[in-house]
This record gives C-alpha cells, structure tokens and sequence, in this order.
C-alpha cells in the first residue's frame, strides 16, 4: 500500500516536471530559511548552557527599588560584596570577580601588540564556571598573582603552539612590561558564552598594580567589579532576596544615612538593593546592560521567526493553490478509489503522504540550501553557526521535525481535507462544483500577496528609518573629525603637544579633546535642582572643544582658555538643559545650583544646540559641559582638511611615535563611529530586504504555475472569444487583470499591518521617520508589476493559441 | 439475491421536486445478466448506483441477500461492497499513473490482501485475460478495448458475486464490444451476477434478462407506459 502511495506520487511527480519545481524549490526556500532561523534561535536560547553549574550561578546587579531612588541600575558592585554575602548567607556556597579589562600591550620578539579583551577574575571563577580547559589545573590557576589563564588562540597567536604551558608574556600593565606565566590554556570560549574574554588575570594583579583597586578592596562606596555567585543546589531565591535590605543596611548604611541626612531618601529607606540574576537570563536579557557582551534583544528572534513562518506559509500555499489547480485530475482518481473500496481516512493518507514526500524532498534541497546560504547568513546575523552542530543538538532536531511536520500537514490540507471528501459517483462524473475553491485559492493568493507587500514595505521603512539616522544633523560634525583614544597615556599632555604641533599646519582645522568620544561611552553625574534628583549626560573637554566639534553655540560664549575661572567654575548646557528646568537664554551668566565639591554653583557661560551624542535610538538628556582638569581628556580629537588626508594620518602618526613608543597610534573617524551605532539596524534591514526578496520569489513562482493552470482551465473560454474575434493583447489583459485584482486586495489588507506593526518598531527610537504614503504605493507598484509580469507570460501563452484546437476537445 | 421495494429517488428544487426514480420494485435471482435499457435520463444509472451502494434512495427498501442496505452504516456499506460488488465504467476510470499491473492490484490493496497473495491473484488475472506482456504498460499506452479489459479485470479481481456495468461498451467499437460482452457471459456462466446499463439492442441480448426504463420508472412495474 505504501509502496503504491510512494509510486504514485513520484510518478505524479516526474509528470508535472513544472509544479513538482514550484512546489519543491518554494518549499525548499522556506525550508532553508526555517533551517537558519531555528539555528539562529536555538543558538540565542543555548548561550552559558555549557557550565556545569549553569542553574546555580547567578550575576549580581544592583537596582533602585523605586523610581525616585537617586542611584540608577548598575552592574558593577564594590570589591567586597562576594565575600560579605558568602560570610553572611548560608545560601551562598561560592563568588567570583569575574570582569572585563579592556586592550593591552604585548611585547613579542620586540614588536609591540595591542591586545583585547582582557579580563580578572577570581581563583574561584574558574570552579565555578567550567570553560573547556585544555591544558593546566583550573582550581589553581588563577592562583599566582603573575600567572595568566589564555585561550587556545591566543597561545597560538604568541606562541605558534597551543600547549603554552609554563610560557612566558610580557604585558605592558599599569605602565611597566611585566612578565605573566601562562597557568592554563583554555579552549576557545564558544560564540555562546555571555562571558568573553582572551586573557584571564588572577584577581590579585589588578589588586598588586593598581592603586585605584588595591584601595578599595573593602570599600563599599565604589562600584568597581562584576561578582557572581554560585548558590547552593535548590535554593529559595525569593527567600535569600528577602535578606537583602538587612544585608544592603548593613553594609552601605554609610551611602544611606548620608543620603537620609541630605534629605534625598526617606528615613528607613533602601534606595537600592542588590539582585540575583540567573546566568541563563544574562544572554536575552536587554534591561541589564552586559558586562562582556551586549545582550541580544530577544525580539529579533521573533522577528526573524516570523518572517522564516511567512516564507513557509508562502510556499506552502503555493502547493494548495497547485493542489486545487489540478484537483479536477484528482477528483476522478478519488472516485475510483472509492469505487474501489478505499476509505476516507485511506484517501487523507494517502494525499499526505503525497505531501509529505514532496516536503521531504523539500527538506533535502532546502538543507543544501541553507548550507550554501550560511556563511551569507552569518554574515548578516553576526553569528557563527554550522549546519553540522545541529543534528547534536535535541531540541535543534525536535525543531526541525516540527517544520517539516508543519509544512507537510498545512501543504497537504487541501486535497486530504477536501478531495478525500467527495462523493464516488460525483468525483468520477466530474460533477464536483468548485466554485468554492475558487474563492479559496483568491484568498490564498491574497494572503501570500499580502505578506509579501508587508515585508517589501517593512524594508522600505527600515531603511528609510536607518538613511535618516545616517543623515540627520546632530548638532556637530563628524565628517574628517579623527579620533585618537589616548589608551592610559596622559591626555592633557598629548592633547597640548598635538596641538603646538599642528597650529600651523594647513591640513589640521584644530585640535581639542574630551572624556568620552560619542560612539565610545557616556558620562553620567545626577545633581540636585529644587528638591529633584536629575542625571546629566557630562563632557569634560579641552578649551576650543565646541569649535572643533562644530558644534552650534545659541548664546553666551565657548570656554576661554584665558579666563581662569572657566577651568572650575563655568559650564556650558544644551537646550534641552534649560528647557528641563524652565530657563531660558537668560539664565547665561547666571550661577546654578550644582555642588560636585570641586565645582560648586558654576556659572553657565553658554548654550549650546542639542547635539546627539548617542544614537538616534536615544532622547538627548540635560548636558553638562565643563573643563575641570581632575577628570582626564581621554580622546583627541582632530578635525582634519578633506584633501590629503592618508598624508595627514601619517603625520599625526608620527608626533604619536615621537611621544611613546609603547603605546601604539590608534584612530578612527567620528562619523564611522557614529554610523557604526546602527549596525545593528543596518544587519537588520539587510535581513528583512533579503526575506522580502525571497517572499516575493516563493509567491511569483506560486502565482506562474497558477496563471498557466488558470489558463487552461479557460481554454474553452478563450477559444471562443477569439473566434467571436478578441484579439491577444484583449485576452492577455483580460486574463492577467484578475490577478493584479489580487495584488491590489492584498495592498489594501497589508498597508494598516504595515502601518500598525512598524509603527510599533519605530517606537524604539527617540527620532524616527514618518511613515509616508509613498512606501505603499511603491511597495504595491513593485508586487503588481512583478506579480504581472510572471502572469502575463502565461497569459500570452494562452492568448496565441490556436483556437481551433482547444475546441475540438469538446 | 438483490430486492428493491418502493425506490424514489429524486432532487428538491425550490417549490418542485423532480423525480428521478419513482417506486422502483425490482428482483435480481443470482445467476442473472440483466441489462437495463432505456431512453438517456430516463434513470438507469441512477439505479446501477442504488444497486451498487454508490448512491442513496431517498424512500424505499433495499435488501441485499436479505441484509437491509438502507438501514446500513456507510462503514458496513463499504464493506458489502468491496467484498460483493465490482464496478466497470464506460470511460474505463483507470489511474493514469498507475501500469496495468497496479490498476488491477488497486481493490486488493484496500481488502488489505497480503503481498505474496496479491501477486498470485493478479498473475492469476492477467494470465486468463491474456494480458501478462502489457502488465507494465500505463493505460494511455492501451487501446480503448484493451483498458476496458483491465477495467473488467479490476473489476473482477475481488471475485465480487455482482458486477455492475455502466454502459462497459459504450466507448468501444463493436469487435472490441462483443469481445467484452463475451467475456461477461462467460463470467455469468460461472456464476457471477450481471446487471449492464446499455443502450445498444445487440448488448443486450448476451444476457438473460432485459429491464426496460422510461422517465425513472419500470416498465415491469407499470406495463402501461410502455408506448
């Protein structure tokens, strides 16, 4: 029985060579595309998952617990609280200092290499957190305070071998090469893991070489490290966080009773109480900022799912709509069946059946494929995935069977559910009206159709929406504007050389620097003003910093640095400052209450136009700009002239050598850095336009095999209208009309989806485009013209027939 | 064998109801080839579908070796008829996907035969309708007569008690017709029932018995139609 199944649809299969394509090759499409997303999904979902402990390992993070609390969410935690909470709570069984520390200098056989990510961490971390080990002792690795934990790449970076063991680095460290002994090698930390590091310092180094550490070791008023904790097996969370304000009063009662005396807390409030965040919710987890990598918003996941589901739904209603094309041919074979003795349930089968092997075959090209579209795929997704890893992977497997079980089911629907219906003796007179399924397949065109003008508009708006974050004003320039991160050195002395070098040359606009560079980071610093706590974005800057920037000075005046004064008691604010706080120009020259302790109510000397120092996605807060010198110049910036630019570099590059040659010269241009804020969006618009692509492939190709068996199920029709004399070009428009019909429908039901659900997408940035009509009438002029020109081919291939010859059939 | 008491059959149309059979009394013995005649529409495949479960009376009784067909279950219905009824149709109704071997092994697979079995009793068939060199051949390959022989052959391949035929030769020329007429009678001579629909005078007369309709009646039933 199934053999015979099996042969009849191959034979169906090798008969109809055109359909057997449309509908494999579609199918196959959405297969792919599903194949990539759920590796994609299943890869965001497996992040931390390779730690043995990973159920028990929590991150600590600290989180006001009312909105009015003056102290914002922070990740960073002072230096003792690991200990504090593992002499305190039973519960605790372990912590680890596990943290970030950013590019070092390597010295290799003389030469000079700049290295990231560098990390610390506890002895502990590695027990309790298991990363693949290759060679060396985990328990003490970290142990020796001139000892250093590498990964695999690294020991073949510097040592052309991957068993470094007992060898030797020389890293540049608080400003003096030091040598460190390689303790333990381990794997390469896998693409999932939220905790990314090279090379891995003991603790105790950080503790040994940096004043600003070694202080604070049992300082409670800084935040200074990440600390995790392994609990014990079972824990009560709920339980052990109902300690906490007891434990937070304990130990920061200092912060606290200050804060109570200056009257910013309650008397008996706990501004801020410490949070035990699951590793597993580390990865996709966007409200609590990462400490190694960013988390990934778990929305694209569901963006891209939806899309892969529409790919599929296409494809799949590509093969209902051909099912019900020929279904006529069907009909008959079911009332034989039947005649036969072949029950229902027999019939649904056996058209499942059908289905299911066109979908397995499907399946197969649909694995090629993905394989051949994965490195494209990695690409816009900034992933590493393998198509080999997944057959490993249960859920991944369980994933894919539910797809191809999906598809199957849905593609096979038709001719199960209804063809296995009819009646013997009406299938084989042929008696069937299938006026019904008529309007059925409409609606399925329409819905494809539908989806596909969605995902057109969708990437016109995306791009529309990234275009416009690219080309906005921001209130300063960032064109020729060369960034120099000062990397440790000192910034006032560098910026000041730089600048009596570059004076006079032509090809340098100015010189100046700043704290933060804007793609790089932000400041932050709350203030009181009547009785409210605020935040202000603050920029400590160089004298000529808001000329260099170019930025656009409304009133008042730019930092003199002549006046003496301006170093320690002047600011300049953005409007957005003075809106907040109901000023206007007039408030230039005016004190303003502000105590840092070393600037105590500064003068604002002058207002600038807001200016967007992050990306567009954010509001621009009150901004502070001063020139206080105890906090460092951290970036140059160097305006430069357009023309002869690589020679400019170079000489720039060179008055960097001529300072330090242990440091090496880095740059980048602001505009990049800026642009690079959204390249995120720009990898997402790159993946919905591709989606589209394929959506509007999948269905143009549904909609060809429809027009040629529309065509021929109008043979007679069209036979006659020729003969009572229409010509081919009447009967190619009246044919191609009723689908571009369709499309026009299929516009109408998308555009307030599009409207409705992109809208929502645009909610997430502070500055967003409207959406204009021209994007609907473009995305319906590119599916019609596309969806007629696949029609009209079919359609002229009926036209011109003999007319004759298809009436003599009858 | 086959009683039918009081059959109507007809189509309710807004305020008329037309009828297609009307009080249809008939009695087939086992044994018998009979041949329904009649003008067209005057219901004689409507009957042959009655008769073969395909199609249901909308009044009246049906007894089939004396199990009550109108008070069956279409599961049991489906059964009777696999296992007593076969078909053969004027257009042959064969699978054009399927060869020779396998249109005629199709009823076989829905009686869920065991493979080894199947495979004698379509050697079987094929060897006493002489057809073993086209058993691979697909249908369009085929004349009309010859599809027809494999239309005969699926038929008779579940050794059915009764085969009803819709017009069997209707589409064939007449060597081929009488080829198959022959065929019938030497099926009935071994013991299968017969009911044909035919309108040719010539096909009738290889059986034993001639019913004669008009306007979905008898002309048993009402003698005094007959002109």
């Amino acid at each position: 029985m199934l053999k015979n199944y099996i042969k009849i649809a191959f034979r169906n299969l090798s008969k109809q060579k055109l359909y057997s394509f449309i509908n494999v090759f579609g199918l196959a499409i959405g297969m792919a595309f599903s194949v990539l997303v759920i590796l994609f999904v299943f890869d965001e979902l497996r992040y931390d998952h390779f730690h043995e402990n990973k159920e028990d390992i929590f991150r600590i993070y600290r989180q006001p617990t009312s909105l009015s609390s003056p102290i914002d969410l922070e990740l960073a935690t002072p230096l003792p609280t690991g200990q504090a909470m593992k002499d305190d709570f039973p519960e605790v069984e372990e912590f680890a200092r596990l943290a970030p520390f950013g590019s070092l200098i390597i010295r290799k056989d003389g030469e000079l290499v700049q290295q990231s990510g560098f990390a610390y961490g506890d002895p502990s971390a590695l027990k309790i957190f298991t990363f693949p080990m290759l060679y060396g002792d985990p328990s003490s690795a970290l142990s020796n305070p001139s000892s250093i934990v590498i990964t695999k790449e690294m020991a073949v970076k510097f040592f052309d071998d991957s068993n470094a063991l007992g060898k030797t680095l020389s890293i540049r460290i608080n400003d003096e090469f030091q040598t460190f002994e390689v303790s333990a090698v381990l794997k390469d930390i896998p693409q999932s893991s939220s905790i990314q590091f090279n090379m891995l310092f003991p603790v105790q180094t950080i503790f040994n070489n940096y004043e600003r550490y070694a202080s604070r070791t049992e300082s409670w008023d800084a935040s200074m490290t990440v600390t995790f904790v392994k609990l014990i097996d079972g824990t009560d969370i709920e339980n052990l966080q109902a300690k906490l304000p007891d434990f937070m009063e304990k130990y920061q009662s200092g912060m606290f009773n200050q804060m109570r005396e200056e009257g910013r807390i309650d008397a008996g409030e706990v501004p801020i109480l410490y949070q035990f965040q699951p590793l597993l919710n580390i990865h996709l987890n966007p409200n609590i900022p990462g400490s190694f990598i960013s988390p990934s918003d778990p929305k694209y996941a569901f963006i891209l799912s939806g899309i892969a589901m529409a790919v599929l739904l296409i494809a799949c209603f590509n093969f209902m709509i051909l099912a019900i094309g020929r279904s006529s041919k069907r009909i008959k074979e079911v009332g034989l069946r039947k005649v036969v003795g072949a029950q229902r349930s027999q019939l649904m089968f056996q058209f499942w059946g059908e289905a299911f092997i066109i979908t397995f075959l499907a399946f197969l090209v649909g694995f090629v494929l993905a394989e051949f579209s994965l490195p494209l795929f990695n690409e816009l997704s900034g992933k590493d995935l393998q198509m080999l890893n997944m057959f490993s992977n249960g859920t991944v497997v369980t994933g894919l069977i539910v797809v191809f079980i999906f598809t199957s089911l849905v593609a096979g629907s038709y001719p199960a559910l209804v063809l296995a219906n009819f009646k013997p003796i009406a299938s084989l007179k042929q008696k069937i009206n299938l006026k019904s399924s008529n309007s059925f397949t409409k609606g399925l065109v329409i819905t494809q159709f539908s989806l596909t003008i969605f995902l057109i508009a969708s990437t016109f708006i995306m791009y529309e929406q990234l275009k416009f974050m690219q080309e906005k004003n921001l209130g300063f320039s960032g064109e020729q504007m060369v960034v120099i991160p000062t990397n440790g050195l000192d910034g006032q002395r560098i910026m000041e050389i730089y600048q009596n070098e570059f004076n006079s040359n032509p090809n340098v606009s100015s010189v100046s620097g700043a704290n933060v560079s804007f793609a790089s980071g932000l400041w932050r610093r709350g203030y009181r003003y009547n009785d409210e706590v605020y935040q202000a974005a603050v920029f400590r800057v160089a004298p000529n910093y808001i000329e260099t920037m170019e930025m656009n000075l409304i009133s008042g005046r730019s930092f003199d640095p002549r006046i003496a004064s301006d170093s320690t008691q002047s600011i300049i604010v953005n409007q957005t400052f003075l809106n907040n706080h109901n000023l206007d120009v007039s408030a230039v020259g005016q004190s303003f209450p502000i105590d840092w302790g070393w600037m105590v109510d500064p003068i604002i000397i002058g207002v600038v136009e807001d200016f967007n120092y992050q990306s567009l996605e954010n509001e621009i807060a009150p901004v502070l700009i001063y020139m206080n010198p105890g906090d460092p110049i951290l970036n140059l910036m160097v305006r430069i002239r357009p023309d002869r630019m690589q020679e400019t570099i170079a000489e720039l590059k060179t008055t960097w050598t001529s300072v330090t040659n242990e440091v090496p010269f880095e740059y980048s241009f602001l505009d990049d850095d800026m642009n690079s804020l959204y390249a995120e969006q720009d990898r997402w618009s790159r993946i919905v336009s591709y989606s589209s692509f394929l959506a509007i492939l999948v269905a143009c190709m549904g909609l060809f095999g429809l027009a040629g068996v529309v065509s021929v199920q109008r043979q007679k029709e069209i036979g006659v209208r020729k003969i009572l004399g229409a010509t081919t070009s009447e009967i190619t428009v009246m044919l191609s009309s009723g689908f571009a019909k369709l499309v026009l429908i299929a516009l109408i039901i998308a555009s307030p989806l599009v409207w409705y659900l992109m809208n929502n997408w645009l909610k997430d940035f502070a500055y967003r485009i409207e959406i204009s009509l021209w994007i609907f009438i473009l995305s319906g002029v590119i599916a019609l013209s596309v969806a007629l020109l696949t029609v009209t081919y079919q359609s002229i291939k009926a036209a011109i027939q003999d007319p004759v010859k298809n009436l003599r059939s009858e | 064998m086959i009683k039918l008491k009081n059959i109507d059959k007809y189509l309710d149309k807004k305020f008329q109801r037309t009828f297609i059979l009307k009080d249809i009394n008939l009695e087939l013995k086992q044994g018998e080839f009979a041949s329904i005649m009649g003008p067209s529409g005057a219901g004689k495949s409507t009957l042959l579908n009655i008769l073969g479960f395909l199609d249901d009376a909308n009044s009246g009784e049906y007894h089939f070796f004396d199990e009550p067909v109108h008070n069956l279950s279409e599961k049991q219905k489906s059964q009777y008829h696999k296992s007593h009824i076969g078909f053969v149709f004027q257009a042959y109704h064969l699978i054009d996907e399927l060869t020779v071997y396998e249109n005629i092994e199709m009823p076989l697979l829905y009686r869920k035969v065991k493979g080894a079995e199947r495979k004698g009793m379509v050697a079987e068939i094929l060897d006493r309708f002489n057809m073993v060199a086209k058993k691979d051949l697909f249908p369009h390959q085929l004349s009309g007569g010859q599809q027809q022989l494999v239309g005969v052959a699926r038929a008779l391949i579940g050794s059915p008690k009764l085969i009803l035929a819709d017009e069997p030769t209707g589409n064939l020329h007449s060597d081929q017709a009488t080829e198959i007429m022959e065929l019938f009678q030497k099926l009935n001579e071994e013991g299968v029932t017969i009911v044909q629909v035919t309108h040719s005078e010539k096909m009738a007369s290889f059986g034993n018995r001639v019913i004669q309709m008009k306007d979905g009646m008898l002309l048993e039933n009402f003698p005094h139609m007959a002109d």
